[in-house]
């Protein structure tokens, strides 16, 4: 087990200190240009303009907003671990194949780099993928940061009140399940 | 030269020689963080232009708020580390030059010394800032304007020695002069190699000034007054790297993080907090040094009271293990210390008491709520689903059980019952790891549409309350050697209680005791009466308490303590390297218990044991002296001197021969006589099991034979 672990470890040879600014559910839908729930299908890395990458394709299962696409494909940038492995930049989410999530993107950079904004993703959990088309899903996880402040001062007053009544004021609780259907409503509010 | 400085360290550090503080770069063979040589200055060299042309931040600004963060670090005492600025680099650092002035790509090994681009632009410069006045090199890599800043380490020598670092700022990001400060400082502590901190989170808003400096969020609130200064967690993490007297001098708390068979659980987050001062608050991350005990430690502790906690990374906080393990949150509780729930309140905190030196064995051993026991059900309940329209978004139990299915198993039968079977929960079921609940970073836990990629092996997904998942050598999947783990998901939006229970066939397992008499005095005074051998067959083992009876020649009546050893060297003798399990002074008829002893006993992998007696020295003369006594008044008075020499004689060789077999190994006969002589739980059977040494061997051996 042990030597499982220490193997783990060796992975990681280098690492960015991020600071990040705490946002909240609408700031974060706010600052967003591109907002959808869907499944990642496929995964490779390269290096574009010197600048090492892992990139990620999600099949589309639900777009919110205008000019909806059926897939998305978003770069993110990337280091060599110790073992020669591309990986994401230590900080940034780690977007697994197979899983679902909830993304919230800026408009990508010009080599295609788009990095969830406040690099926070929402993974989802449903029985069966076409729940989530219909926002049939639970939000298990905020895999890349404790949602600090996700839930504060948030506007819509009925949303606010289901949110308090969970418990859910100031923090996601990680084990809580949050439905899909309570953020789309605030997402749909974007103006 | 790396364990030339790794040495001195362990000098100066005698007592916290274990410990380290959280930092971004390390020797990934050996865990070693680098660090700057405190023999000279750390100098910085700066990027000339504004800060933020977005929100009209000037140079100065940035200067000055610079000059405030260095000073955070060069006041605090006990290092030589001083930081400096040379000045000006001669062009300011856009995106469309800022790889010819840093090295943002990869940590490396510095092979000339030209490799720090900063220093072929200002001679000694070693950390360069760059200020990205519009943000555009944050977008040009995906990041917005959530992102403050980035920094890092980014060369080091081959002592280790970082050399060369740089600090980014998000110009597009920067509000104020007083954001920028904190900004700076906290970047800063980066470079100097520092991680992030996950405690007192919660209190940016309400109480920043007992926010750790590293931790990685800072309020949107532009109301929140922000302190850059470092507090006591920021402290302890630089002072572990620059300053170590400090820290040797201090108080200060340290132990392991294991699991029941004492094996360290490396990556959980420790915390050690004043229970009167929520600010005294230092964390540590177990087995950041790659010790295989979990170990942990906090310092620069003040006099005080504290909770130890154990908790999850979160991902953000730790960078160098991207699936920390999932555990529940408990704390160290004192004598009540111990995997089972039972004895051990997870939210229970036993207070450490702290005053100026170092407490040792603080050992929290984590709690096993979800362990199963063969055929015994657990009740308990899952939360609602949340309700959604006229169908139901899922919730999951809050529990992860686990069941281990050793290799004498042939079938296993895993069954969930709601209490009211027409409630639709699921049982998901995989072997090995873990699943994966709070990080999410893996796979869906299930995907009825791609089965296989979700986490599960083998699931029970009816819409009925009854589930039930039987494994065997035939099944798809088949049975496996291992630790089945499951999960509960609720379809209702009702809280629904439930039964869950694991049952296993197969034939019984069962632990051989080689015994081999000895008779041996040991160095520390005691003697080795017999050396012990137990192999577990088919399952493993958790003994609890042993029964012996010595049915040797001298036996164990001579001893006025008996004590086992488990032999971790395995040289047949009793040493400083072995573990003394368990001891008695309660021996009666030959027989003695040591109770508690915590054997843990892996399938088909021998252990060693020993067991001695510390035999007294003020016991009277034992038999065969008295015999000879006898003989010697016998011939002596009592006969005609003739016979009486005869009688005298034979006596006294008989006595003699027994005196001088009295060191044999024949003197003792160390044994266990009966199953119900061995307390112990066999992981998969439970009690399912026999006992088989020279005196007892089980039914279904004799069968076999």
């Amino acid at each position: 087990m042990v030597r499982v672990f220490i193997l783990l470890l060796c992975f990681s040879v280098n690492a960015w200190g991020i600071l990040y600014k705490e946002i909240n559910i609408e700031e974060m839908r706010d600052d967003s240009d591109i907002i959808f729930a869907g499944t990642v299908i496929s995964e490779s890395d390269g290096v574009v303009e010197g600048r090492q990458y892992v990139e990620t394709t999600f099949k589309v299962l639900q777009w919110y907003g205008a000019s909806p696409q059926t897939t998305v494909t978003i770069r993110q940038l990337a280091n060599q671990n110790a073992k020669q492995k591309r990986q994401v930049f230590p900080g940034l989410p780690i977007l697994r194949k197979g899983q679902h999530y909830l993304m919230f993107l800026p408009s990508k950079s010009a080599y295609g780099f788009a990095s969830p904004t406040g690099l926070l993703t929402f993974t989802l959990f449903a029985k069966d993928v076409e729940d989530i088309k219909n926002a049939k899903a639970s939000v298990q996880a905020i895999p890349n940061r404790e949602a600090k402040g996700l839930f504060d001062n948030i506007q819509n007053p009925s949303i606010k009140a289901l949110v308090q009544s969970k418990g859910l004021s100031t923090k996601v609780q990680k084990k809580t399940p949050i439905g899909l259907d309570l953020l789309e409503q605030i997402i749909m509010e974007k103006k | 030269m790396k364990q030339s400085l790794r040495r001195i360290v362990l000098v100066l550090t005698c007592a916290l020689q274990s410990m380290h503080a959280g930092y971004l770069e390390f020797d990934s063979e050996d865990g070693t963080p680098y660090k700057w040589n405190v023999s000279t200055d750390v100098q910085i060299a700066v990027d000339p232009g504004v800060v933020s042309s977005t929100n009209g931040v000037s140079n100065a600004v940035g200067d000055t708020a610079l000059g405030n963060a260095i000073g955070y670090y060069n006041a605090v005492t006990g290092t030589s580390l001083n930081i400096t600025i040379v000045g000006d680099v001669s062009t300011d650092i856009t995106n469309a030059n800022v790889d010819d002035f840093l090295n943002i790509d990869e940590m490396a090994e510095q092979t000339s010394a030209s490799d720090c681009l900063i220093g072929s632009d200002v001679a000694t410069a070693d950390l360069a800032v760059f200020f990205d006045a519009d943000g555009s090199f944050f977008s040009s890599v995906g990041l917005g304007t959530s992102v403050l800043g980035i920094a890092s380490p980014s060369l080091y020598n081959s002592s280790g020695d970082i050399t060369c670092a740089y600090m980014m700022i998000n110009g597009a990001a920067v509000d104020d002069a007083d954001e920028l400060e904190y900004i700076i400082s906290h970047e800063l502590g980066h470079a100097l190699n520092l991680v992030h901190s996950q405690i007192n989170g919660d209190l940016t808003t309400s109480d920043p000034d007992k926010v750790p400096l590293m931790y990685p969020f800072i309020p949107s609130d532009p109301a929140a007054a922000l302190t850059p200064a470092l507090k006591l967690d920021d402290r302890f993490s630089f002072s572990y790297l620059y300053a170590q007297d400090e820290i040797a001098n201090g108080g200060s708390i340290q132990g392991t993080i294991t699991n029941r068979f004492g094996e360290g659980v490396l990556a959980t987050n420790v915390i050690c907090r004043d229970t009167s001062a929520v600010e005294n608050a230092v964390s540590w991350i177990s087995g950041a040094e790659l010790q295989g005990d979990g170990a942990f430690a906090c310092g620069l502790l003040p006099n005080g009271d504290y909770e130890v906690e154990v908790s999850p990374i979160e991902t953000a906080i730790n960078i160098w293990e991207d699936n920390p393990p999932f555990i529940a949150t408990e704390y160290y509780s004192g004598t009540d210390e111990s995997f089972d729930p039972d004895v051990d309140d997870r939210d229970g905190a036993a207070d450490v008491s702290v005053s100026g030196s170092a407490i040792n064995n603080i050992n929290i051993v984590l709690n096993e709520d979800g362990r199963l026991q063969n055929n015994v059900s657990v009740a308990s309940s899952i939360v609602a689903g949340t309700p959604f329209d006229s169908s139901v978004i899922p919730s999951i139990h809050d529990l992860e059980y686990f069941f281990f299915v050793p290799s004498n198993a042939r079938t296993v039968t895993f069954t969930l019952e709601a209490n009211d079977t027409n409630d639709d929960i699921d049982l998901l079921v995989r072997c090995g790891s873990p699943f994966s609940l709070a990080t999410g970073i893996v796979g869906p836990l299930y995907d009825q549409s791609d089965p296989a990629n979700d986490q599960s092996d083998v699931v029970g997904v009816t819409t009925s309350g009854l589930e039930t998942i039987e494994l065997t050598s035939s099944s798809s999947p088949s049975i496996q050697e291992c630790e089945y783990h499951l999960v509960l998901v609720n379809y209702t939006d009702e809280v629904v209680g439930f039964e869950l229970t694991a049952s296993i066939t197969g034939n019984p397992p069962k632990v051989i005791l080689d015994f081999t008499a000895q008779n041996q005095l040991q160095d520390n005074g005691e003697t080795l009466v017999a050396s012990l051998t137990a192999i577990a067959k088919g399952d493993r083992f958790v003994i609890d308490d042993i029964t012996f009876t010595d049915e040797g020649k001298v036996g164990a009546g001579s001893a006025t303590t008996a004590k086992l050893y488990r032999d971790d060297n395995e040289n047949g003798q009793v040493d400083d390297s072995d573990t003394l399990l368990g001891q008695t002074t309660q021996i009666t008829n030959g027989e003695f218990t040591i109770a508690g002893v915590d054997m843990y006993l892996l399938d088909d992998a021998p252990q060693e044991f020993l067991v001695t007696y510390d035999l007294s020295n003020t016991a009277g003369p034992q038999w065969w002296m008295w015999l000879f006594v006898v003989g010697l008044i016998l011939g002596g008075c009592f006969v005609s001197p003739e016979r009486g020499l005869k009688i005298f004689f034979i006596i006294s060789m008989l006595a003699s021969g027994i005196s001088c077999s009295s060191g044999g190994s024949s003197d003792y006969n160390v044994k266990v006589l009966q199953k119900s002589d061995v307390v112990a739980t066999a992981l998969g059977f439970g009690d399912a099991f026999s006992i088989e040494n020279d005196a007892v061997q089980s039914v279904q051996d004799f069968f076999a034979n």
